[in-house]
């Protein structure tokens, strides 16, 4: 009938946007597959797809998976088969998983963490299964493509597996590793974060902890090859972080890692650009264990060390791709005016006011930390929730006022906090749309919070003056820090100079004129000049304890440790205690 | 086709009308900022009398506390106004016109009291799809059209595409 | 005074306007879905397509800032849901809220069964909205419009849509030839024109429209367009702390 043409044709048209963003349904490199794809494939006889992941995979299995997967026991299939009973138990696993000679196997995870599901893959790839792809994204990029969950588990099917041929050549063991030191053509590589290949904390066994990293090897942490989630990056943005490691196109990576898991993510994504790789499988835990020699970065050509700023930052278009995430919350500092007249579509309002002690009479602090009880109450009444995935922007050039809270939500304890690089100018500029609709009210839940001690007073700072591995760092401007202009609360102390030991390093320097934080490189250069060390613990203050914020958000991105003197100067001040004033030496 | 007997004026080219109704839609842009509506107005009344019957009740509700807040309250809301010119409106046109009668239209093989109910029961149900998409063929379909938003371009597909779905069913209230 | 004159004149020449139209009639509206009458399309399509070149082209000679203007926001899946929902109400009641209205005026009792009906729905959804307000207020996507969603600039998709409303025209008169009712009816301001001049003038209509939209098309786009994504927000002054830096 003409009437079901005609509102055939309009009801498709009315989804175009619900389909705008579909991704093309994609085998990258024969590595990886889309869900587009899965989904398209789901029914082909001769797939097995695979759930997998290192704790508690059973449950979340139970709690829905992708229709047709079968759970993996991970521990039955993460270990290297040694010997021939071994490889036999393998055989008897794989079939019993409904795996054949002619399976097309999937392996994906159900959380984040996807290096189980890469080894996995390269356990497969050893015992000579060939066919054997990763699905990008794991669970969360299936139910984000629109597929839906299934709670029923298939029936147990059982395949037609002839023997293992092992694939030797995917393995290595120490001496390989040590023979191979400096040999061209390959790179060993170390696929932990930046933080324990620079030596800023221990790896190795519960017994032996040390610093360092095997002789030699470069950097590619596993966490920098994924844009989101598990979904990896494109070619390109992977070959950059190869590129940054040191590592030359051509070049067969002996990847490691603590114990061999994380390494095989970034193996994994190595060969997706087509390098041949090797799996350093005892990794760093089987190095110390033989109390081999051990290298720290400023031995070796390290360049970049991002890891932690990109833990810190988000991008407008990574947020645009995670906009309607349901646990995302977005919040904007600012006034409500500017609010008001557009946001973010879907940020929430944050009252700046709400995250400061505002009970205070004449004589007492400007802006200090209130109480873990308001604090909580606070954060409630902004959305936040225990799981919420938080990003914080400014809503102009004035950005300390967001990065006090992003240090608030610090304190706080809330970790999964992420700042948005550029803020409301960095999202239009990117071509994004505003909205002028307040999103309807929603308070969070919000277990009791855990406070984390990086705020310090006046004799903690005395006590650290110049202590080693302490930096303070006074963020206010030159002119105050040099005793030109007089500093405190509105200019009432006039008190001239700064804190004895301090350096300086003034917080507008460390955003460049369009808004953005200043790249790694810039941040390192200033903090150099200023006379910070790497590895230093950042001790800030500034007026009121605001500036302060954004000279030590900085800092959290070069990998600092940092610590919040909320007084600052005014309640240095108002203890009367001494001040170093550059200008009477003159 | 004359409806009424006592008709002076026809109706007139759907054209011309059209482009009447768009010259008074640009005139609401040009003139207070925003588009034409009818559901708003609707909630508004709806806000306003449960605050007289409820008002705590509505204050804590998430829609009608909204409309509650907004400046004047809901029993000034512009829509509402609005809409009392539309039935002045649509009063006038029809008197000038012969038009006023005092009927119920509807197909010759359907009583009034089925055509009143089934009247009825569209009208909650258009209720509810407004509530959802936040406005109806005045508010989305021709102000979010002209504007060219794809929130508004999407509910007039899919409103038609429904409507074209559903009335065959109803063929024979028309008859 | 003037924010109650306002939407006050503008109601009352929408509302004669939809009467005028003939679409305070539910027997007229309905025929639309039964592809017997189609001046529901016609009237909406003609309306939305001068009022978006209006808006366009006074947008650029700036006797409106499009950045003012309040653009509906896209919520698209429960404006995709609550347009299906409303369309069935639609095709049952044979009204829309804003004709309800005009054919109660004009004595319809239908029409007043329909306002009735919305009153009683919009209470009811009210009343059970916070059952569904997560579903409400998700798929925010902001103020989203065509031209950001195919990427091709304001004036191309201003051309774009005035040519498909055309088409829709002639097929609109088409369809209606087919189903062989012949709607009278005659030019708003004329007591009796002939057919041909008639035709005539609905071409030279459609002509300026075609000539109006190209020109929108190959006239260049305004950076500030709203419709392009790129909304500046001019922040007034943020709260400062008292340091007084």
């Amino acid at each position: 009938m003409r009437s079901f043409c005609i509102a055939a044709v309009l009801l498709a048209a009315a989804t175009v946007p619900a389909s705008a963003q579909v991704e093309n349904p994609s085998s990258r490199e024969g590595l990886l597959v889309s869900p587009a794809w899965l989904a398209q494939h789901l029914h082909d006889p001769n797939l097995v797809v695979l759930q997998v992941g290192a704790m508690g995979n059973q449950t979340a299995y139970d709690t829905g998976h992708i229709p047709g997967a079968r759970a993996a026991d991970y521990g039955t299939l993460h270990t290297l088969p040694n010997n021939d009973a071994e490889l036999a138990a393998r055989h008897d696993a794989l079939e019993s998983l409904g795996i054949s000679d002619s399976s097309h196997v999937v392996v994906y995870t159900a959380d984040d963490y996807w290096p189980p599901a890469t080894r996995t893959l390269l356990m497969l790839n050893y015992a000579g299964l060939q066919q054997v792809q990763l699905l990008d994204g794991g669970l969360k990029g299936w139910t984000e493509s629109g597929g839906t969950l299934s709670k029923e588990a298939p029936l147990p099917r059982k395949g037609t597996l002839a023997s293992l041929k092992t694939q030797p050549g995917l393995i290595a063991d120490a001496d390989f590793v040590k023979a191979h030191r400096g040999a061209s053509g390959f790179a060993i590589v170390d696929a932990r974060s930046r933080v324990f290949y620079d030596g800023v904390r221990e790896g190795g066994t519960k017994d032996h902890r040390v610093k360092g990293h095997i002789p030699g090897a470069l950097n590619a942490p596993f966490d920098e090859l994924t844009a989101s989630g598990s979904r990896l990056k494109s070619a390109a943005d992977i070959r950059t972080v190869f590129d940054k490691a040191g590592v030359k196109p051509g070049d067969t990576i002996i990847g490691y890692c603590h114990v061999g898991e994380q390494a095989t993510g970034m193996l994994f994504a190595a060969r997706m650009l087509g390098h041949r790789v090797i799996l350093y499988n005892g990794s760093f835990a089987d190095w110390v264990q033989h109390d081999l020699p051990l290298e720290l970065p400023n031995e070796s050509a390290q360049v970049h060390n991002s890891s932690s700023r990109d833990q810190l930052l988000v991008t407008p278009a990574l947020l645009a791709q995670h906009l309607h995430d349901p646990n995302l919350l977005v919040l904007q500092v600012g006034t409500q005016e500017t609010y008001d007249k557009g946001h973010i579509p879907g940020a929430r309002f944050l009252d700046w006011m709400d995250f400061h002690n505002m009970d205070q009479k004449p004589g007492e602090l400007t802006l200090e930390m209130p109480s873990a009880q308001a604090l909580h109450d606070a954060f409630e009444k902004a959305g936040v929730s225990d799981n919420s995935a938080v990003v914080v922007y400014a809503s102009d050039e004035y950005w300390s006022p967001s990065t006090r809270i992003m240090l608030t939500f610090d304190y706080a304890g809330l970790q999964n906090v992420r700042y948005l690089d550029g803020g409301l100018k960095g999202w239009t500029e990117a071509g994004n749309p505003l909205s002028k609709e307040a999103p309807l009210p929603k308070k969070g839940t919000l277990s009791p919070l855990k406070l984390r001690p990086i705020i310090v007073d006046a004799s903690f700072v005395q006590a650290h003056e110049r202590a080693a591995g302490f930096a303070i760092v006074d963020a206010r401007n030159t002119q105050f820090y040099d005793g030109t202009a007089g500093g405190g609360q509105r200019g009432q102390t006039k008190k001239f100079g700064h804190i004895p030991g301090a350096l300086n390093a003034p917080f507008d320097q460390f955003a460049s004129d369009d808004g953005h934080l200043k790249s790694y490189d810039e941040i390192k250069a200033i903090f150099d000049k200023a006379g910070v060390k790497a590895g230093d613990t950042v001790v800030g203050y500034c007026h009121v304890g605001q500036q302060a914020t954004a000279m030590l958000f900085a800092a959290r991105t070069l990998g600092h440790d940092v610590l919040l003197y909320d007084g600052s100067f005014e309640d240095w001040n108002n203890r009367n205690l001494p001040l170093e004033n550059p200008k009477d030496k003159k | 086709m004359a409806d009424h007997p006592s008709e002076t004026v026809k109706y007139s080219d759907p054209y011309v009308s059209g482009i009447a109704l768009g010259l008074v839609l640009l005139a609401a842009f040009l003139f207070a900022g925003r588009g034409l509506g009818a559901s708003g107005a609707f909630a508004a009344t709806a806000t306003g009398t449960v605050a007289v019957v409820a008002p705590d009740y509505a204050a804590a509700n998430p829609y009608f506390g909204r409309y509650l807040a907004r400046p004047g309250g809901p029993w000034r809301e512009w829509l509402l106004i609005e809409i009392i010119g539309v039935v002045i409106g649509g009063f006038l046109s029809a008197a000038l016109a012969g038009r006023l009668r005092r009927v119920v239209e509807r197909g010759s093989g359907v009583s009034s009291t089925s055509r009143l109910l089934i009247a009825f029961a569209g009208g909650a149900v258009m209720g509810v799809g407004a509530v959802l998409a936040r406005g109806c063929t005045s508010g989305q379909a021709l102000t979010g059209g002209a504007l060219l938003s794809v929130g508004s371009w999407t509910f007039m597909l899919a409103a038609f595409a429904a409507g074209y779905a559903v009335a065959p069913a109803l063929r024979w209230a028309w008859r | 005074m003037s924010q109650f004159l306002l939407p006050l004149a503008i109601g009352i020449a929408f509302g004669f306007t939809l009467e005028r139209a003939g679409l305070g009639n539910a027997r007229k509206l309905t025929g639309q879905f039964f592809l017997t009458d189609l001046t529901v399309f016609k009237v909406m399509f003609s309306a939305i397509v001068t009022a978006m070149l209006g808006v366009f082209w006074c947008s650029r000679l700036g006797w409106v800032d499009l950045n003012a203007l309040a653009l509906p926001e896209t919520y698209l899946r429960p404006q995709l849901a609550g347009g299906l929902i409303f369309g069935a109400g639609f095709a049952l009641a044979g009204l829309c809220p804003g004709t309800s209205c005009v054919a109660a005026a004009s004595g319809r009792g239908d029409g007043l069964a329909v306002v009735g009906g919305l009153f009683a729905g919009v209470l009811g959804a009210g009343l059970s909205f916070p059952l569904f307000v997560d579903f409400y207020d998700s798929d925010a996507r902001g103020a989203w419009t065509l031209p950001s969603l195919v990427h091709l600039p304001y004036g191309a998709v201003v051309l774009a849509i005035s040519i498909v409303a055309i088409v829709g025209f002639l097929a609109a008169e088409a369809i209606e030839r087919r189903a062989r009712v012949a709607v009278v009816t005659q030019a708003f301001t004329s007591a009796r024109t002939s057919a041909r001049t008639r035709s005539r003038a609905r071409m030279a209509v459609v002509a300026l429209a075609l000539i109006v939209a190209a020109l929108a098309a190959i006239a260049r786009t305004p950076e500030n367009a709203a419709t392009a994504g790129a909304a500046h927000v001019r922040a007034k002054a943020l709260y400062k702390p008292p340091s007084g830096c």
